[in-house]
């Protein structure tokens, strides 16, 4: 549910009068003027149980708002949490027990704190492949961070919230970026700052190979304009690419990533068009069809620079995934959040943060 | 499987020490490159087959002792290899397992690597033959974490015990010393105040214990200075020996019939000033105080040798059998019942060469004289 508005009382009527009895997530545009701290004190009044994040933009239907909240709720809700302190290396989510139903985890975390990557390890480490994941990085278009998730206890940087619900959730993850040139080697870097690429510094390399591809001049002045355009893909096995995408370069040279790119990894260099893209967009939402039963609404973790890459393509990209999921005639709600980062497994595999990729999720 | 993605694997390994980070960095990787749901690894450790790590962490703790046959089958097979999901690896693995498969890797004295998928029918012998050296790079790495770990766990207990011993020195050290001086200043009193009483065989008896009294308090210096002296060399600086050395035999009391020469230049090193001086002084103190001769002569000199220095200090004291000479360095080890001797002196010297990583030793003639030499390295 959309809902653009400054009053508080607003917001909690629409809860109270359509999600009783559930969890619900809320997805704040960045530019929204309502005051966090009046709503939270509200929900809180009114014993509403809640977690938040606040995106660069938020998702409703088909169409994309600068402005407004975005409302999903969930049902058989087991545990909501915060983890703060994701700055530091002391944090540690904690370990709920469960029963052998199936649950699923969805979390919203800073997407620009340092140890984002420490997070999804350690929340693995306690659940590992019993739970499936879902989950995106809240943060400001402007890539300065700021506090960007909430739950009862206040608005929080460098931290995550999520929540454990006892029910299924099917997941469709693809980007669409195809390779250009590679592999070459991050061979120095520090968390998501990478310092060289085959033994040279990182920017001139980067340059060099975009230049050549794109057939127009990459500066400090334009990056993130061509960058965009050219990811770096980390390679599996068997899937697709980990997308990691450079967003600025720095006096030195250094390229930096939303998301960690470790010392040594190989990486292609990639790139797209609006048709690989929205067709990957299409593939993400055919495949959650039919995985669960009973799906009552979706929740798209898209990242942002799809948007700022596609940009009047991108409500082609929303029309292709809705027009899946609805294929067979009902009208799911369709929500979401244009996101720093989109957290997922692929399927019950390994937890991972991606980049300039569109995550459906599709819940019981 | 790109050869790049060999090299990416390969390089994660031995990243640490630590056990646990050395396995992160690189099973982590290999789960997230290959999609993989959870791996552990099983240790034999003291008679216990444990699970020493797993992704998630959350697991059963002990394999049972029923289910720890299969463990050890799997292990003697000695190689490495897929299986699907068997009730045998169900039976022995940390977590339930919903269908896929395992990779099992045998780490030898290190147990054995399971990595797990759960949407594989099997992991490819290829894909197995490539992991093979990785993996046992990584079994390398696995061997010396745990060398790091006991040299860990060795070195802590060292310093606790040291701290210990040190701390027992000092409290029995002053602890004694106020008894001692106690029983002197007593002794002191009767004798002053039953003068008239005391005869002759009463006062030499007087002599003896304040002889032993004084004995006592020589040793228990003793053992404070050998139980500090390691602490005291800290804090290098360039020492200039000769200058060290003419300071040194300045602050000894030298008897007349005692001449002390010194024979050649001695050479400016890094090291710490009270012990080098406390070196050469206790040795010195030893040429003297085991001297027989109406003329006792003490020469002291150094050479270069290839790994720093060398120095002597010679004596034409009374001299030390061979079977004596390890024994000497010994702490109260005193040959000679020497009363005023508290055996400590040359252990301290040896404790004071050691601290450098030089050698100490001796040649030494019976009713010849004695000459001992060290060496003191160069770093």
């Amino acid at each position: 549910m959309y809902i653009n508005t400054i009053q508080s009382e607003e917001v909690l009527e629409k809860i109270q009068a359509n999600y009783q009895g559930k969890t619900v997530v809320i997805s704040v545009a960045e530019a929204t003027s309502i005051s966090l701290t009046d709503l939270i004190e509200a929900l809180n009044g009114a014993g509403v149980e809640f977690i938040g994040g606040i995106f660069p933009k938020v998702i409703s239907a088909n169409k994309v708002y600068d402005e407004g909240i975005v409302i999903s709720g969930f049902s058989n809700v087991k545990h909501t949490f915060l983890v703060k302190g994701l700055d530091g290396l002391d944090f540690q989510p904690e370990a709920f027990e469960l029963d052998a139903s199936k649950h699923f985890l969805f979390t919203f975390a800073d997407g620009l704190t340092q140890n984002l990557s420490l997070y999804l390890e350690r929340l693995y480490n306690i659940y590992g492949g019993d739970l499936a994941y879902f989950g995106a990085g809240t943060g400001s278009l402007s890539l300065k961070q700021i506090p960007s998730v909430f739950n009862k206890d206040g608005v929080f940087q460098d931290a995550a919230v999520g929540l454990i619900a006892s029910s299924k959730m099917a997941l469709g993850v693809k980007h669409g970026w195809q390779k250009v040139s590679g592999p070459y080697i991050v061979t120095k870097s520090d968390r998501n700052v990478i310092q060289q690429i085959n033994w040279q510094n990182a920017f001139d390399v980067y340059k060099a190979i975009v230049e050549e591809h794109g057939k127009k001049e990459i500066t400090h002045d334009n990056f993130f304009e061509i960058s965009k355009a050219y990811p770096f893909g980390i390679l599996k096995d068997s899937s697709e690419y980990v997308v990691r995408d450079p967003i600025d370069v720095n006096e030195k040279g250094e390229l930096i990533c939303i998301g960690e790119v470790i010392e040594n990894t190989v990486v292609d260099i990639l790139n797209g068009d609006a048709e690989t893209l929205i067709n990957a967009a299409k593939e993400a939402a055919k495949d959650v069809m039919g995985k669960i039963e009973n799906p009552q609404h979706a929740y798209l973790s898209d990242c942002i620079s799809r948007v700022l890459f596609l940009e009047e393509d991108y409500e082609r990209e929303l029309k292709a995934i809705s027009s899946q999921l609805n294929a067979s005639g009902e009208c799911m709600p369709i929500e979401g959040a244009l996101t720093l980062g989109e957290i997922s497994s692929f399927g019950d595999g390994y937890l991972q943060l991606f980049n300039k990729t569109v995550v459906v999720g599709l819940f019981e | 499987m790109d050869v790049l993605q060999l090299y990416e694997f390969s390089m994660a390994i031995g990243r640490s020490f630590d056990y646990k980070e050395n396995c992160n960095s690189l099973l982590r990787l290999i789960m997230a490159r290959k999609d993989l749901n959870s791996c552990w690894i099983y240790t034999q450790r003291e008679g216990e087959c444990k699970i020493t790590y797993s992704i998630p962490e959350k697991h059963q703790l002990e394999v049972m002792n029923s289910d720890k046959c299969i463990v050890k089958e799997l292990h003697d097979r000695g190689d490495n290899f897929s299986s699907p999901i068997t009730d045998d690896i169900q039976k022995i693995a940390p977590f339930q397992l919903n269908g896929g498969a395992v990779a099992v890797f045998n780490l030898k004295d290190e147990g054995l690597l399971f990595l797990y998928g759960s949407k594989r029918d099997a992991f490819l012998q290829m894909e197995i033959n490539q992991l093979s050296p990785i993996i046992e790079k990584f079994r390398v790495s696995l061997e010396a974490s745990d060398v790091f770990r006991k040299r860990e766990i060795l070195l802590h207990n060292l310093e606790k015990q040291n701290k210990e011993l040190s701390d027992y020195a000092h409290v029995v050290s002053h602890d004694l010393k106020s008894p001692i001086r106690n029983i002197e200043t007593l002794l002191t009193w009767v004798r002053q105040d039953y003068e008239n009483l005391i005869d002759e065989k009463g006062i030499e008896t007087f002599s003896l214990i304040s002889d032993n009294l004084e004995r006592m308090d020589s040793l228990i210096d003793g053992i404070l200075k050998y139980s500090t002296i390691d602490k005291e060399n800290t804090g290098n600086q360039t020492v200039d020996l000769s200058d060290l050395l003419a300071k040194t035999i300045s602050s000894i009391k030298v008897p007349a019939h005692v001449s002390i020469e010194v024979e050649t230049e001695l050479p400016t090193i890094q090291g710490n000033l009270f012990t080098l001086h406390q070196l050469f002084q206790n040795l010195i103190e030893n040429s003297i105080k085991y001297s027989d001769k109406p003329f006792c002569q003490i020469r002291v000199g150094a050479r270069k040798v290839e790994e720093g220095n060398e120095f002597y200090v010679k004596d034409n004291g009374m001299g030390i059998e061979a079977k004596y000479f390890d024994k000497i360095f010994q702490v109260f080890q005193s040959l000679d019942g020497n009363q005023k001797s508290s055996g400590i002196g040359l252990s301290v010297v040896k404790k004071i060469v050691d601290s450098y990583g030089g050698k100490v030793w001796l040649e030494s003639e019976k009713g010849l004289g004695t000459t001992f030499f060290f060496t003191l390295p160069v770093n």
